[in-house]
């Protein structure tokens, strides 16, 4: 009998779950995942976890990424209704230039391609229907789809982990990584808080933003920035609204509701890392269950709905929080290989973690476990991040 | 009728810093929010302004503290107080009182001040009566309804399941607890605006506070060590049909009835 192949995955969050749970399905695997805290607790619950057919968190070059994070998590639902948390609100993309139009316009042709419904809209009263508190003068027009919806990324991380253990992996929850065991340039395995060594063939660091301090513990420097997530709970003016409000794109900021509230963020791909009000280097350790926010961010909303949103502006303001997300230069995900062998990454999901974690998870583990790199293995890959550092 | 409000800034979750030596918590360590039962009293206090009223709020706190006054601000308070000073941290609930009742005492006279029954953090309850006797008021504790007529407050006072009617004569403090009434939450527009208020900071030489009756050199009561409840709690979960889970659940409580029973158990 061959002997497995022995993977070490650190992180229970989203990326660390779906990779585990996709290794599982290799009888050759034998797959560890180590969490310091408790599964998809970290800043996987404070995604939005929203997984629209056609919004802009993701070029329309990726679509099989998104179509295939969507499908997993219906399938999940499926199998175990609730298991993915999935809240089927629909979603309307504002459309603010004819680029915008262009790019919904494609996401809709794809998504009508895979069986889903998806239309784009001018006629104003008819957007209004969809969500009466818009100001229709500032859009051109919007995408809309009543199939998609939001996931709930803790209950996603939970049933991967159910799964994967029930294929026989191995979950050791509370079990801080606290050294990356590195010889002749080659990660052999880890060492835990408590004094215990593993020893791994493939060693997958599943940190989110705590990857560049992970990274340091294999001697590495993981192109990494913390962008702030920063999330406002508001209460609506009616209180109860009595219809369903949509995943609202702009491409500055997105809403979505959140049992009676409205969750309001600023987007992911608005912020700039070289803003030191958007971005930085920061210990998630240190963030705080709920509030620590700026008044940068609740100004920034404020604006952005007193022009687009206006039925919002004198919602009551509940509650908050902040969360770090874990971006590259590129706004796209570090997958695969590092300079350090056998120490592989599966971070930099940004604000995209729910979505892209799937098709990511698939093709990583067929590349641990049978080689076989793919076109999203090799546009996702460090080596592109060296590149534009001119190494 | 001038009306003061004080509200605390508490830490919102327990990844808070404790001071080795002087086992306080570590003010500015974390992420903090308005005390609790603070924002009950300042419900209190917006319901009870009226035309020409003015009403103004308090803190003693670090200068993140600054987002507690923000909040008061944009829910209708007219100015905003930070009291910070070197020389107030590590106060105890005297100390605490001494610094609120100078501030009232040098931007009052108030008609009414309220606060917060307790605080979420250090829940000694003590502040809002040691205020009141310094400033040579009376004072209402628990109180869930108050209404002013004329010089008179009439109040309604929690204890227990029971409800007491009380009148007292102005200026009276008041604290009122968690759950008294339902509190408005700041709009969007409001907290923009107030975040853009302005803060008036406010040291003990201000005040005319000589910093070796506060703080932590006029502290009478001393912490003497501060230690983590070990949770006992247990989840266990149940699995199989119906009547298996209804059988394990039952076997589950008649074990801890027996436990109980003999002075011992788990907490599940």
């Amino acid at each position: 009998m061959s002997k497995k192949k022995r993977i070490g995955i650190i992180g229970g969050g989203i990326s660390g779950t779906a990779l585990g749970f996709n290794l599982s399905l290799y009888d050759d695997a034998d797959v560890t995942l180590f969490e310091k805290g408790r599964i998809g607790c970290g800043t996987t619950a404070k995604s939005a976890g929203t997984v629209c057919l056609f919004d802009d968190s993701l070029n329309n070059r990726y679509w099989d990424v998104r179509l295939y994070g969507f499908e997993t998590y219906l399938k999940m639902e499926r199998e175990r209704k609730g298991s993915a948390g999935f809240d089927k609100t629909g979603t309307l993309v504002c459309a603010t230039s004819e680029k915008e139009v262009d790019r919904i316009k494609a996401g809709i042709a794809l998504a009508e391609s895979a069986g889903y419904t998806g239309e784009y809209i001018t006629d104003k009263a008819r957007i209004k229907q969809i969500l009466p508190m818009l100001n229709t003068d500032t859009i051109l027009g919007a995408g809309y789809t009543a199939d998609d919806g939001y996931f709930d990324g803790t209950m996603i991380s939970n049933t991967f982990a159910q799964k994967m253990e029930a294929n026989g992996g191995t979950i050791l929850r509370g079990a801080n990584v606290t050294e990356i065991v590195i010889e002749n340039g080659t990660a052999k395995g880890v060492k835990t808080a408590d004094g215990d060594r593993y020893d791994f063939d493939v060693v997958v660091d599943c940190t989110g933003p705590w990857s560049r301090f992970t990274g340091e513990m294999a001697g590495l420097d993981v192109p990494i920035w913390h962008t702030k997530a920063e999330a406002f709970f508001v209460v609506p003016p009616e209180k109860h609204l009595d219809y369903v409000f949509p995943i609202l794109k702009f491409p500055a900021f997105y809403a979505l509701r959140a049992g009676n509230n409205i969750f309001i963020c600023k987007s992911h791909l608005s912020m700039n890392l070289d803003d030191p009000m958007h971005a930085g280097q920061w210990d998630p350790d240190r963030l705080p269950e709920r509030e620590g926010t700026d008044d940068y961010f609740i100004d920034f909303l404020f604006h952005q709905f007193e022009k687009n949103v206006p039925g919002l502006t004198d919602a009551g303001l509940n509650s908050s929080w902040l969360s770090y997300r874990a971006e590259t230069r590129d706004f796209l995900p570090i997958v695969g290989d590092t300079p350090v062998k056998n120490y592989l990454l599966a971070t930099g999901y940004g604000g995209n973690g729910v979505i892209e974690a799937p098709a990511v998870s698939r093709d990583l583990a067929k590349y641990i476990m049978r080689g076989e790199s793919t076109l999203l293995l090799e546009e996702w890959a460090f080596s592109r991040l060296l590149k534009d550092k001119g190494e | 009728m001038k009306i003061a409000i004080c509200v605390k800034y508490v830490p919102v979750d327990s990844k808070v810093q404790v001071d080795p030596a002087t086992h306080a918590l570590v003010r500015g360590s974390g992420a903090g929010e308005i005390n609790p039962s603070d924002r009950y009293a300042v419900e209190m206090a917006r319901r009870l302004k009226g035309d020409g009223d003015t009403l103004d709020v308090f803190t003693m706190g670090p200068a993140d503290a600054v987002r507690a006054l923000k909040v008061v601000l944009a829910l209708g308070a007219d100015h905003a107080y930070l009291l910070n000073d070197k020389a107030f941290a590590g106060s105890d609930t005297l100390g605490t009182a001494k610094v609120l009742a100078a501030a009232l005492e040098h931007y009052g006279p108030y008609d009414v001040v309220l606060m917060g029954s307790a605080s979420n953090d250090g829940a000694t309850g003590q502040v809002g009566p040691m205020t009141a006797e310094l400033l040579g008021m009376p004072d209402v504790t628990d109180a869930v309804d108050l209404r002013i007529d004329g010089t008179t407050a009439s109040v309604s006072k929690k204890a227990g399941d029971a409800l007491f009617a009380l009148k007292a004569a102005l200026p009276v403090l008041v604290t009122v607890p968690f759950g008294a009434n339902e509190p408005e939450l700041p709009t969007l527009r409001n907290q923009v605006a107030a975040n853009q208020h302005d803060i008036i900071e406010v040291t003990a030489a201000d005040l005319g506070i000589d910093p070796a009756t506060v703080g932590q050199a006029g502290a009478l009561s001393v912490v003497t060590d501060t230690m983590q409840v070990v949770q006992k709690k247990q989840a266990v979960t149940v699995t199989g049909t119906v009547d298996e889970m209804a059988n394990k659940l039952a076997g589950l409580v008649e074990g801890q009835l027996k436990a109980l029973q003999q002075g011992g158990g788990e907490h599940v």
